[in-house]
């Protein structure tokens, strides 16, 4: 169909013509034929079968119509017991909104069609995240309807500073995209030059909220996630009173947050319904983490291969004692090692929970302990190795962790090169990287670099609550105070 | 950005590079031995590990004769498993005849100016010919190297001895208000055993020694009495004949007051020891005898003192390190001396120890 | 006008700055230094080059804020003319390119020294110049960010380098003013020349942002270099005997190397390598300054291209020459000797330059 701009025509036959000529091979489009009101006047309802709701058509739509008596001169006559309709004399949008599940009536000798929403689509009950797992805040998740989602996030913050924004994305998907915000709290700028990335997305449709994420970030080129995914409505709510801003997308069960700092993404929602010392324990935990998981491999390698000195004697005599038999040098020992725990994790991930089982077994026992037999990684490596994959796996993010483990490997090369040097300067491409990493504008490496001493409340440690008072620099609040000092 | 980071990586890895030090392919030289050779030739020992299942010992001794240690670990990296390296070297050991003829520093520069090398080994002193030591077999104990460590450590805590490592000796030996020393180790009927303390004078030569018997006094005027410094003393005078009883030094206060008069340094030493009771051959009523107690023991560790420092002082060494309070207190006259060593040769010490005992155990 | 807007640094990261600038490779050998001149007294030199740096780096701010958007390449194009000006710009450029090259050839000298024996000059050189040039590129900025993390990274050290203390001998220090006065004022010269760095306020502080609390900010940049060395000096002095801290060339390396913990040990290799993150804030804002001066005197916002050249060039240098260690110490003496001129006596002449062609156009104007 040429120009779908085109009006609609006042002949009901025309507008079916238009249609079926529009919806070829198109089984599921319904089209049902009905006489209304007194005299009958013919009408058409149009639906797509697979999308929409039959027992609200059939109770809602079709049965007052069929007992209509009044007389019906324009559609605006209608009236059916349906909250949501619209008009429209547009065929792009009768199209659009139709593939959207909703029902188009059409009145014969009208030119206006009313669309009536009918949108019923197999869709998941709320259930609760499978990768953030939640401790302690809510076990609802984010589900692939986006009105539901803003939905669960409303439920917090019942306020009218509360804004949502709606778009669409992409030229065949129309993907709904919403962007959730605090008017009073977040900054204008921010938020427009969000708006604008947005806009200049233009693909064939977003099918999860990575891709509209990897559209829209400040450097594609960095290992470092810029945005964060989550899919749990608290976590989200947290981040909208820092004053950031939650990109809901249709489709996706997880919702990206904007602009983030490094830090953020050792973070959970969980650390702020925990005792402040507990969670504060839980960061450093975290932060160590991050540096064994990118280091400890690539240290053991420099240490062996350069800086035998460094190493304690009895710990050397054990380390020796262990490399006995081992014919390789410990950058290949070291790479085989981690790049079999990536493989059973991504074996693990990919494969139904019973077989699931299967792979941790031939991963722990074949693997561990009959490579160390045979003789071909030592002891100490199989260690280190799985140091570091628990290590990684404490990240709360995942993307964060995948960043992580990625890092790893060319550390390790690094190290195995120039042992602690090579190390050293890793480190200073990462920091030099980071700090001139930005998120929306935003610096990433906030608060440390550039420092904003207020915000180090909540980063390595996490102070008690009623000493933050004030929302995070580093989103660039416009509304800094979060709190009153209620407590003495 | 990271990718010019992988970029070069990759170049640098298709360059390859040959800095490695890999464990695998080294031999770590964890006791270093030097003694005479024949022709006044440097006799060099390097024991080190062996990691393998199938050899029969696991730890090799290699023996090169050269003319100075480096030169020594060339020829020995003739026929050594794998390049030997210093840098995890726990124990320097040299022969005492070795240390009377030669300056100990010409042959320990290479530990120093090498970077790599360690500067926390044990320097030692074995009385009597290095193969002694070398070739010990010890059947209860693990490799030679540690087990050295592990007796000199033990002996040193419990004050048989002292410690004192490669830095530590420099130290001493380039001030010129102090001497070094070392401790003596010694195999006797197949056994390690570390006691006594050697003297080193200015030309870094071994002079003389302290015995075991003496070390605890030693280290009572080095300051170094922690963690407990346990001496028995024969004391005649509390019954009427001779009695021993042990005690267990815990703390101490301590001043060297310097002067000078007519041309002669004069220390006088204050030491005030608090002593745990723990052994008595007889039996001393201790409310009553207490302070008597005191005295005697008092006056016995000023004995014993004194005779250690007249030792130093004919030795002309100072170890202790009077020579310290002399620059800090009386820099000027402490200038002028050529040689602090002869100095304080003719220094007159007065060492007044006192004792009180803090706690005597669990009986009256 | 706010020429600089984009690039505004805070003060936190402009102390930061100069301090990171002013601790670098000089402290690793200045305790040697000075007890070869003053014996242990050599501290109190430290103090007296920290006043004195105080003094130069206050007149460098009170001439700078006369004209707050320029720094000293503007400045001096706008009152020495085109050819005087231009020359002093090139003589600026020439002295920090000298700061850089010395930085980085020792940096990699004592690289080679004491952790990588074997690897060849050039491909230290090529590591190097990765995070130099990834942190050059970006500008003054993210320069600044990356000496406030720094900093924080680096707080650890002054920690460490304190644990030898307590194995020392205070008796060592004693008595104070052993030989008077004299060999003080003698070793103040190298403590003077070893606050070399906070000359840098020429570049950089046109891009601070809050202008007024600039002598501040160098009183504190000065003093946490004077406490550093101040630190690190005593310890040395304290730990080895007053007459082999002479001997040593780089002490406080070989005083970290009886550091040993249970589960480490020889820490100096561990150190050293982190050390080359206190290096690189040395070397960093003089390549930064040196590039930023030769694309300034082309007229060119975007340093980028002249940073490659730049980057490149010190690249193939490494490749034709290895330098001897005397020949980096005669490095070290040009830049100390043009450090002298440039840092302390430079700008008191332009101090007093300024502030008369000020007065005389003052007084026409007004």
């Amino acid at each position: 169909m040429n120009g779908t701009q085109q009006l609609l025509a006042h002949s009901l036959d025309a507008n079916e013509q238009t249609l079926r000529d529009y919806f070829t091979k198109t089984p599921d489009l319904v089209y049902c034929h009905l006489l209304i009101g007194e005299p009958k006047k013919r009408a058409l309802l149009v639906y797509l079968n697979t999308l929409v709701d039959k027992n609200s058509i059939n109770n809602n739509v079709i049965s007052p119509l069929l007992f209509e008596t009044r007389q019906i001169n324009t559609i605006a006559d209608i009236q059916l017991p349906i909250g949501a309709k619209s008009y429209a004399t547009i065929w792009e949008h009768v199209i659009q909104r139709v593939f959207q599940g909703e029902t188009a009536l059409f009145l014969d000798g009208d030119d206006h069609v009313l669309l009536l929403d009918t949108q019923g689509w197999p869709q998941r009950a709320i259930a609760e995240p499978q990768i953030e797992s939640s401790l302690k805040g809510s076990h609802q998740g984010f589900i692939e309807t986006y009105e539901k989602n803003i939905a669960l996030i409303r439920r917090y913050l019942p306020h009218q500073q509360l804004k949502v924004e709606t778009t669409t994305v992409g030229r065949r998907g129309h993907t709904s995209v919403a962007l959730l915000y605090l008017e009073d709290v977040t900054h204008p700028e921010v938020l427009q030059e969000l708006k604008d990335r947005i806009e200049q997305v233009d693909v064939d449709t977003i099918v999860n909220t990575g891709e509209l994420m990897q559209h829209i970030e400040d450097n594609p080129f960095s290992p470092f996630p810029q945005f964060l995914l989550t899919e749990r409505p608290d976590a989200a709510v947290s981040n909208l009173l820092q004053g950031r801003i939650v990109i809901v997308v249709d489709h996706s069960p997880s919702v990206m947050i904007g602009p983030m700092t490094f830090i953020t993404f050792f973070q959970t929602v969980d650390d702020y319904s925990t005792r402040w010392m507990i969670a504060s324990f839980l960061r450093l935990l975290r932060l160590l983490a991050f540096f064994m998981a990118i280091f400890l491999p690539s240290a053991y390698i420099a240490a062996l291969s350069f800086h035998y000195e460094i190493i304690p004697l009895n710990l050397l005599l054990t380390i020796g004692e262990s490399r006995e038999r081992v014919p390789l040098p410990p950058l290949l020992e070291a790479v085989l090692m981690e790049l079999a725990i990536e493989m059973l994790r991504e074996a693990g991930l990919r494969l139904p929970a019973p077989i699931g089982q299967t792979v941790g077994i031939v991963g722990g026992v074949v693997i561990g302990q009959a490579a160390v037999q045979a003789g071909i990684v030592s002891n100490i490596m199989v260690v280190i190795v799985s140091l570091t994959a628990i290590a990684s796996f404490i990240i709360p993010n995942p993307d964060m962790s995948e960043s992580i483990r990625l890092l790893r490997f060319p550390m390790m090369i690094a190290a195995s090169l120039f042992g602690l040097v090579g190390m050293v300067i890793g480190f200073m491409l990462i920091i030099g990287h980071l700090i001139s990493l930005e998120s929306l504008g935003t610096p990433e490496g906030s608060p440390f670099a550039p420092a904003r001493l207020r915000d180090w409340k909540d980063t390595i440690l996490r102070f008690p609550l009623w000493m933050m008072r004030t929302r995070p620099l580093s989103a660039r609040p416009t509304q800094l105070t979060r709190q009153k000092k209620f407590r003495k | 950005m990271k990718k010019y980071m992988y970029v070069f990586l990759c170049f640098l890895f298709t360059t390859g590079c040959s800095a490695k030090t890999q464990l695998d392919d080294l031999t770590l030289a964890l006791t270093v031995g030097l003694d005479t050779g024949k022709n006044g030739k440097l006799l060099i020992y390097s024991v080190s590990p062996v990691f393998n299942k199938e050899a029969k010992n696991i730890y090799e001794v290699i023996r090169t004769l050269g003319v100075t240690p480096r030169d020594g670990r060339s020829k020995a990296n003739a026929f050594a498993s794998g390049k030997i390296v210093g840098g995890k070297a726990q124990n320097i050991i040299v022969s005492k005849t070795f240390a009377k003829t030669h300056d100990m520093f010409s042959y320990l520069d290479v530990f120093y100016r090498d970077p790599k090398n360690s500067t926390t080994a044990n320097f030692i002193v074995f009385d009597g010919p290095l193969k002694d030591v070398m070739y010990i077999r010890l059947d209860d104990k693990p490799r030679l190297s540690v087990a050295i460590r592990d007796v000199l450590l033990t002996a040193h805590k419990s004050k048989q001895t002292t410690k004192i490592n490669l830095l530590e000796f420099r130290r001493l030996s380039l001030d010129r208000a102090q001497t070094p020393f070392a401790p003596i180790l010694r195999v006797h009927k197949g056994d390690l055993i570390a006691g006594g303390i050697a003297l080193f004078n200015k030309q870094r030569k071994y002079v003389g020694s302290l015995s075991q018997k003496e070390s605890p006094y030693f280290a009572i005027l080095n300051k170094n009495i922690k963690p407990a410094t346990s001496l028995t003393l024969a004391i005649k005078g509390l019954t009427k004949q001779k009695e021993y009883v042990s005690i267990s030094i815990e703390k101490g206060d301590f001043s060297y007051k310097p002067s000078f008069q007519n041309g002669m340094f004069r220390f006088d030493v204050h030491i005030h020891l608090g002593a745990i009771l723990t052994e008595t051959t007889t039996h001393i009523a201790m409310k009553k005898e207490k302070k008597k107690l005191e005295q005697l023991l008092a006056k016995e560790i000023q004995k014993q003192l004194e005779a250690i420092v007249k030792k130093m002082q004919t030795y002309e060494v100072d170890p202790i390190g009077f020579g310290l309070y002399a620059r800090a207190y009386e820099y000027k006259p402490f200038q002028k001396q050529k040689s602090w060593s002869k100095a304080f040769a003719k220094a007159e010490i007065n060492i007044h120890p006192t004792v009180e005992i803090i706690s005597y155990g669990v009986l009256q | 006008m706010k020429r600089y807007e984009f690039n505004e640094i805070t003060i936190m990261q402009y102390i930061f700055l100069i301090s990171g600038a002013q601790i670098g490779i000089g402290i690793l050998s200045l305790p040697a230094q000075l007890a070869d001149i003053a014996n242990t007294d050599g501290w109190i030199a430290i103090i007296i080059g920290w006043l004195i740096s105080i003094i130069a780096s206050t007149i460098i701010i009170k001439t700078m804020a006369k004209h707050p958007q320029d720094t000293i390449f503007d400045l001096s194009r706008r009152y020495f003319g085109r050819i005087f000006g231009t020359l002093i710009h090139l003589a600026f450029v020439a002295y920090a390119l000298l700061a850089s090259m010395t930085v980085v050839f020792t940096a990699i000298h004592i690289t080679q020294v004491w952790i990588l024996p074997n690897t060849p000059n050039y491909l230290i050189m090529i590591l190097f110049m990765l995070p130099g040039f990834l942190i050059t590129r970006n500008g003054v900025r993210v320069l600044a960010r990356y000496a406030e993390f720094v900093f924080y990274l680096t707080l650890w050290m002054p920690i460490l380098i304190a644990i030898p203390l307590q194995k020392g001998t205070i008796l060592y220090m004693l008595p104070i003013l052993k030989e008077g006065w004299a060999p003080i004022f003698q070793a103040v010269k190298t403590t003077v020349l070893s606050f070399l760095g906070f000359e840098l306020a020429f570049v950089f502080y046109p891009f601070l942002k809050e202008k007024k609390h600039a002598i501040k900010a160098m009183v504190i940049a000065n003093s946490i270099s004077a406490f550093t060395f101040l630190l690190i000096t005593v310890t040395c002095f304290i730990f080895f005997s007053p007459d082999e801290t002479p001997s040593l060339i780089w002490p406080t390396l070989s005083l970290l190397k009886t550091i040993e913990f249970s589960f480490i040990e020889r820490f100096e290799v561990i150190f050293l390598s982190f050390y080359l993150f206190v290096m690189s804030t040395t070397g960093i804002p003089y390549i930064f300054t040196t590039v930023f001066g030769v694309s300034q005197l082309f007229g060119k916002k975007d340093h980028t291209i002249v940073l490659i050249i730049a980057v490149c060039a010190f690249i193939l240098t490494s490749f034709l020459y290895t330098p001897s260690f005397s020949h980096i110490q005669t490095m070290g003496s040009w830049w100390e000797r043009y450090g002298l001129w440039g840092a302390y006596i430079f700008p008191i002449f332009l101090f007093i330059y300024v502030s008369m062609a000020q007065w005389f156009q003052g007084g026409k104007k007004k």
